[in-house]
């Protein structure tokens, strides 16, 4: 390519703004799993529950957010709070929204990680005197927990991901620092592939790593 | 027709086919018998290419099945082969089955095919069936299909691979009278096979395979009433 | 605070019907376009990836693995600045859009692809070589056919998320859906009507295919 030279030199003299950058990604990626979890284990068990009033919300719940984009999402509740005059950070804001969205996908997954122990498995603990909560939390959950792994931590990586949008909603990760570097240095094609490179790096050592975190956890399953 | 010269075979390191040399002429009918794991199955996929060997030569009507020059899809096309587990596709009708590669792989007019698949159909007794899904058959009709759909393409060869194994007995004898018919009208056959009471009626010789050698062979009220070697003695006392 | 459907009663005039009535199109042209490019490019990289022969599946998979571990918002950018510096043509919003969609989905749908022809048996592949058909006949008349049936439930989810990936497009400041969203509520500040209405058009989309991608899959499954 005639008259352009790559100056990949610039880019990475703005290393450690874009590491900052990936370090919020990270942990807002992390708080976002973990409420997620728990807003998905709080839904799967009113998606199962016996009561009506309890599922159909749930399921509501459930169905409104897997069939609606994220970034609708974000934009409902960033600007819906400016609407309502409620001043929060962006970052929170923006965690909000991710945990929202997040929480419906881990609810199906801790459902179907549920409903993936066998009847066998109740009738015991049952038999045994159990109360539900202790069938849950001793029998149940601790085996459901090996089928959620797999597609948590894919979910985990799916979270890495669309966290980037959070940047249209002015929240400084990796994605909006790459933006900032690119408006002072105009070198939109050494920024974009270094900032893209990252990310695929991040999610393969993470993925890579869970991996072999469930290895060793599940050794005896 | 069929002439294969010491051939060897390995699946890694297990020796499947031990110097195997074998000939068998045009018109003529040959039951490969013996214990599982004797080659004889693997001995049928090699003539069909579909197999690999690792020495030897194996030549089908004149042709050398792995010489450089040799096309491996038209020698296909001269070889039928019915298997086992029928392997019909399951998302065309017994007709559609049958008509699929003369005119896909000959490339001939579908009305020829279709008149022609009709009559094979009817000829393995199934022209009620044309429209039925694989699904919807029997086994024994299954495999009719199958066995129509390999000659659709006139092939100068049929092997037939435990063809029977799969069915239930009540269904095995309507297929063995099908082969029966090919047999009357001079199709050159090489069948791998339990049924010793079809290989004793039709075959011209017989064919003892034990741990990839072939054992003995000869005409089959030799073979089965006078077996000269221990081993095929030994097979034949525990099936007959 | 007024509701939504009061909110599209009251404050809502013509030209703003007319707006989201652009952008809910806009989105499905971007859908429909991206849709059919993309099965053409998963067909092609979903069989290299199935293939056994490493110069096709390497790259294949090289292929799906960045893509998928990327932000289609990265990749959205890279294809609307970076690669216009780079090849030295400028690239209309829209085809930008399309080429991101493109790209990521057939990355997933590629993956879909492999599954369903490997979903397709041995002995199917050997009956139709013992009949001497070609590779592509094979492909075409046998494999084909069955593997279609196992990625119709994956392919409709793909094309869901196709839906919703196309908001992202809005960040280019093209008319689509949620970008026109973006236009009324910064003319009108009522964010929640506005976008509550936006997600109701994006689910009425989504939601139908997604109870057909449900109803597939029990029917695939049981009629085997």
């Amino acid at each position: 390519m005639p008259g352009y030279v790559f100056q990949f030199r610039l880019v990475f003299q703005e290393l450690p703004l874009l590491l900052g950058g990936a370090l919020t990604t990270v942990h807002l990626s992390v708080l976002t799993l973990l409420l997620s979890l728990a807003v998905g284990t709080l839904g799967a068990v009113c998606r199962l529950s016996r009561h009506a009033w309890l599922r159909r919300p749930a399921t509501w719940y459930v169905e409104a957010i897997r069939n609606t984009p994220l970034l609708v999402q974000l934009f409902f509740i960033y600007f819906g709070l400016g609407q309502i005059n409620v001043d929060v950070p962006n970052y929170v804001a923006a965690l909000a929204g991710l945990v929202l969205n997040n929480g419906a996908y881990l609810t199906e997954i801790v459902r179907a990680g549920i409903e993936a122990i066998p009847k066998s498995q109740h009738d015991a603990s049952v038999s045994l005197g159990m109360s539900y909560v202790q069938r849950m939390r001793h029998v149940i959950f601790p085996q459901a927990f090996r089928v959620i792994y797999p597609p948590l931590a894919n979910q985990f990586i799916g979270i890495i991901l669309f966290s980037s949008l959070v940047s249209v909603i002015a929240v400084e990760d990796l994605a909006l620092r790459g933006k900032m570097i690119i408006s002072r240095s105009f070198r939109s094609f050494e920024t974009y592939i270094v900032v893209t490179a990252m990310y695929v790096v991040m999610t393969v050592t993470i993925s890579a790593a869970l991996k072999l975190l469930g290895r060793r956890l599940f050794r005896h399953a | 027709m069929v002439r294969v010269s010491h051939v060897d075979k390995y699946f890694g390191r297990l020796h499947v086919l031990r110097d195997v040399s074998l000939a068998v002429a045009r018109g003529e009918v040959v039951c490969l018998i013996g214990p599982s794991g004797s080659g004889k199955s693997t001995l049928l996929r090699c003539l069909n290419a579909l197999e690999p060997v690792q020495r030897g030569e194996i030549w089908i009507d004149g042709v050398r099945l792995d010489a450089q020059r040799t096309n491996i899809r038209h020698v296909r096309t001269e070889i039928g082969i019915v298997f086992q587990a029928f392997n019909l596709f399951p998302h065309l009708t017994a007709l559609r089955n049958v008509m699929l590669a003369p005119v896909v792989v000959r490339r001939r007019p579908e009305g020829d095919v279709r008149r022609e698949a009709l009559a094979l159909l009817a000829k393995v007794g199934l022209a009620e069936k044309v429209d039925s899904y694989p699904a919807q058959l029997s086994g024994g009709q299954q495999q009719r299909v199958a066995i129509a759909r390999a000659l659709a393409m006139q092939p100068k060869l049929m092997l037939f691979d435990e063809v029977t194994s799969a069915l239930d007995p009540e269904l095995v004898r309507e297929v063995l009278d099908v082969m029966k018919q090919l047999v009357r009208e001079g199709m050159t056959m090489l069948v791998v096979t339990h049924e010793m009471g079809f290989a004793r009626e039709v075959a011209h010789r017989v064919v003892f395979m034990d741990e990839g050698r072939i054992v003995e062979e000869g005409e089959p009220k030799e073979l089965f009433d006078h077996p000269r070697n221990p081993r095929t003695q030994a097979f034949l006392s525990k099936i007959l | 605070m007024t509701s939504v459907p009061n909110f599209v009663q009251d404050q809502l005039n013509r030209w703003d019907a007319l707006l989201l009535a652009v952008g809910l199109w806009n989105t499905v042209r971007l859908c429909a376009v991206g849709l059919l490019i993309g099965l053409g490019i998963a067909l092609v990289v979903g069989l290299a990836r199935a293939s056994r022969r490493p110069w096709l599946w390497v790259p294949a998979a090289a292929y799906i693995e960045v893509i998928r571990d990327s932000p289609i918002l990265m990749q959205l950018y890279v294809i609307f600045f970076a690669l216009p510096i780079l090849l030295k043509v400028e690239i209309p919003v829209f085809w930008a859009g399309v080429a991101a969609l493109v790209v990521n989905g057939s990355a997933f749908m590629a993956e879909i692809v492999r599954a369903g022809v490997q979903s397709v048996g041995r002995d199917q592949w050997e009956a139709a070589r013992s009949l001497g058909m070609s590779y592509l006949q094979i492909m075409r008349w046998v494999v084909l056919p069955q593997a279609v049936r196992v990625m119709i439930p994956p392919g409709v989810g793909l094309l869901i998320g196709l839906v919703k990936d196309s908001s992202v497009v809005s960040v280019l400041s093209y008319v689509e859906l949620t970008r026109a969203g973006q236009i009324l509520m910064e003319k009108t500040f009522l964010s929640f009507q506005v976008f509550g209405l936006v997600a109701a058009l994006y689910f009425a989309i989504c939601y139908p295919l997604s109870r057909l991608a449900r109803y597939s899959e029990r029917r695939l499954a049981v009629g085997g």
